[in-house]
């Protein structure tokens, strides 16, 4: 997929100038002492001319013929909505604690995948908020967020 | 000397026939072949969400049960490649060629029954070589300064890119961006915070861990769901016979032992692994082979090679952690995580300083293929159930087992925050094909690299002569430049090539 490589080439070339800039600003020291900008500076030396190497590569290439673009085929909703809940999650579980985040979560994932399946989606999120709650906090006495109910 | 190893082998088994331990072995091969079963669900996630799970038992025991993990997951991965043509995790794709062929022709149980039995013989005979090679190499690094151990990860590096699979440009630009990640936080020499701006949970640097989880676990989930989810066909044939004939025997003894060497060495080399083992294995039969036109119909050879190689490959890689202290793929750098977490510090000095894992460890690995022959035989039963669970029970469990492990390693959500990030540019990556692995073995040897790099140039006041006046250093840089040369001139590697068939 030349395309894609020329994309994420130009990219990677832009991240690793900023790497750059910014491992200057930091200071690269001298050679007998070398600064705490000195390593990546140099590794984002090496990206640059890697992905220069990477666009000139991919010019010379010849465009494939089927050039399906990726992103048309992903289910961006799902995806979109699995990302967020997970983040969600994260940002909740100390508020709200572990057991009620963990029963939310999986019947939000369920029911994101299959809308029909609700009595899956239920009987999973009881059995695996309870179930990890078990086998995490009580056998193996990880901490874990206790939130509303104290639990 | 002789005697001394055998004492000290004595005394490993000692170590890992305490109940304790034999019980954490027997834990982490069931759940090492629970996860290589499982689709989408690789040994790097896998140890990753357990690893928070270990810190209250022993450090022997912990990574005692880790390594079993690991080398679990070769023999379940088998199994899926086998019976169902979906590769369990990917140190098994190659077993897909052959090995579905011969469960279509009936001959599943045999295809399992030479993929356990050569697993076992593999992961034992690099263990001997372990056990035969470490001592000797932990003695020599000890002789090793910082210009050694930065001339030594430039050698990883170039191995890294030789070894991609992929394209080396993309795999080397992996690299240098791993570096740079490894550099995000505070500077182990002058203490300067950098890359954070001002965001607090990134002055600690960022942990592999929750990198890997993103990386292995999390994106995979992004990518799974994506398609169809819905039951895969699954080949049931009645399993008769799990033991080969004697026809089968006498073509496997050839692939098994060369799988055996083959996947040792390469294991060793940082950026080998059980991947590439297995893919070098399966070239080198079908070379071999008399009838090389028949491979991909359901050779045997083609199952009996590649599977003993990937197991062998994870004792191999073994060998630079508990030797130089220096781990040479992402699944290794976990346990190197464990260890340190439990305040052992793995390199040159472990075997003098923790006798009890470095011996501890490498017997618990025979008992633990033994265990892994027993289980597998009457157990294949209750793998084929398994494969059965869709995956809409499992993606959730995936998750929430990731949100777990990353929560619990410190207790703070800034972990959960970076595992679900890498997760995000993982499924990108992917997308736009580019490997997670040199990306992670980069962020772990990253940090050593500069620490090497910059003390060396202090020592020589900014000469770089001093990466080849000394001889080690030297040697080991000569090696490199040898593999960038090679690497130059042959357009394809065997491994390429392998992949490609």
């Amino acid at each position: 997929m030349p395309l894609n490589d020329l994309k994420s080439g130009i990219l990677l070339f832009v991240i690793s100038a900023v790497i750059a800039f910014e491992s200057l600003r930091i200071g690269i020291g001298e050679w007998n002492v070398p600064g705490p900008g000195f390593v990546p500076f140099w590794a984002a030396v090496i990206q640059a001319c890697l992905s220069i190497l990477l666009i000139i590569v991919t010019l010379n290439e010849k465009p494939a013929v089927s050039n399906k673009k990726w992103y048309e085929k992903v289910l961006w909703q799902r995806w979109g909505v699995t990302l967020a809940s997970i983040i969600a999650y994260t940002l909740l579980l100390e508020h709200l604690g572990f057991i009620i985040c963990t029963l939310i979560l999986i019947i939000t994932l369920i029911l994101t995948m299959d809308r029909r399946r609700w009595k899956l989606a239920l009987v999973m999120g009881v059995f695996a908020s309870l179930g990890s709650y078990l086998v995490f906090a009580v056998w193996l006495k990880a901490q874990l967020p206790k939130g509303l109910l104290g639990i | 000397m002789e005697q001394e190893l055998w004492q000290n082998i004595l005394y490993g088994f000692q170590v890992s026939f305490q109940p304790g331990n034999i019980l954490y072995c027997l834990i982490g091969v069931f759940l090492g072949t629970l996860v290589g079963v499982l689709p989408g669900l690789g040994p790097g996630a896998a140890i990753s969400i357990l690893l928070p799970a270990t810190l209250k038992i022993t450090p022997v025991g912990a990574v005692i049960m880790l390594a079993g993990i690991y080398y679990g997951a070769m023999y379940g991965g088998s199994i899926t490649s086998i019976l169902v043509n979906i590769p369990g995790e990917a140190a098994s794709v190659v077993t897909c060629l052959d090995g579905y062929q011969m469960a279509r022709k009936g001959r599943a149980g045999a295809a399992l029954g030479i993929s356990a039995l050569g697993s076992f013989i593999g992961g034992t005979l690099s263990v001997i070589c372990l056990m035969l090679l470490a001592p000797p190499l932990a003695s020599i690094a000890l002789r090793f300064g910082p210009p050694e151990y930065a001339s030594l990860i430039i050698l990883a590096f170039v191995m890294l890119a030789y070894f991609a699979s992929g394209s080396i440009i993309k795999a080397l630009i992996m690299g240098t961006l791993g570096i740079i990640i490894g550099c995000i936080g505070m500077d182990t020499i002058t203490g300067t915070i950098r890359f954070a701006y001002g965001i607090q949970i990134l002055y600690d640097g960022v942990g592999i861990i929750p990198v890997i989880m993103g990386l292995f676990g999390i994106s995979e989930v992004l990518l799974n769901i994506e398609s169809d989810i819905r039951g895969r066909d699954l080949l049931f044939t009645k399993l008769k016979g799990l033991f080969p004939n004697r026809e089968e025997w006498k073509r496997s003894i050839g692939p098994i032992l060369r799988g055996s060497v083959i996947g040792f060495l390469l294991g060793i080399l940082p950026g080998g692994g059980a991947i590439i083992s297995s893919f070098a294995s399966y070239t080198v039969e079908k070379r071999l082979s008399k009838h090389p036109e028949q491979f991909g119909t359901g050779m045997i050879e083609g199952v009996a090679g590649p599977e003993t190689a990937n197991n062998a490959a994870c004792n191999g890689a073994l060998v630079p952690l508990l030797t130089l202290g220096i781990p040479c793929n992402a699944v290794i750098a976990i346990i190197s995580g464990a260890l340190i977490i439990h305040g052992v510090q793995p390199g040159p000095m472990l075997i003098k300083e923790a006798p009890d894992i470095f011996w501890g460890v490498i017997a618990s690995m025979y008992l633990g293929n033994l265990l892994l022959l027993i289980l597998n035989v009457p157990l294949i039963g209750l793998w084929v159930k398994i494969l059965k669970v869709p995956y809409l029970i499992l993606f959730p469990l995936i998750l929430l087992f990731c949100l777990i492990g990353s929560y619990t390693i410190n207790n703070s959500i800034s972990d959960v925050f970076i595992m679900i990030i890498f997760g995000v540019i993982g499924f990108f990556l992917k997308k736009y094909e580019y490997e997670g692995a040199p990306l992670i073995l980069a962020l772990v040897l990253g940090p050593i690299f500069e620490t090497a790099l910059r003390r060396s140039l202090l020592i020589s006041s900014g000469s770089f002569s001093i990466f080849v006046t000394r001889p080690i250093s030297a040697t080991l840089l000569a090696v490199a430049a040898l593999l960038l040369l090679v690497g130059a001139f042959s357009k394809r590697t065997f491994i390429k090539q392998g992949q490609e068939e």
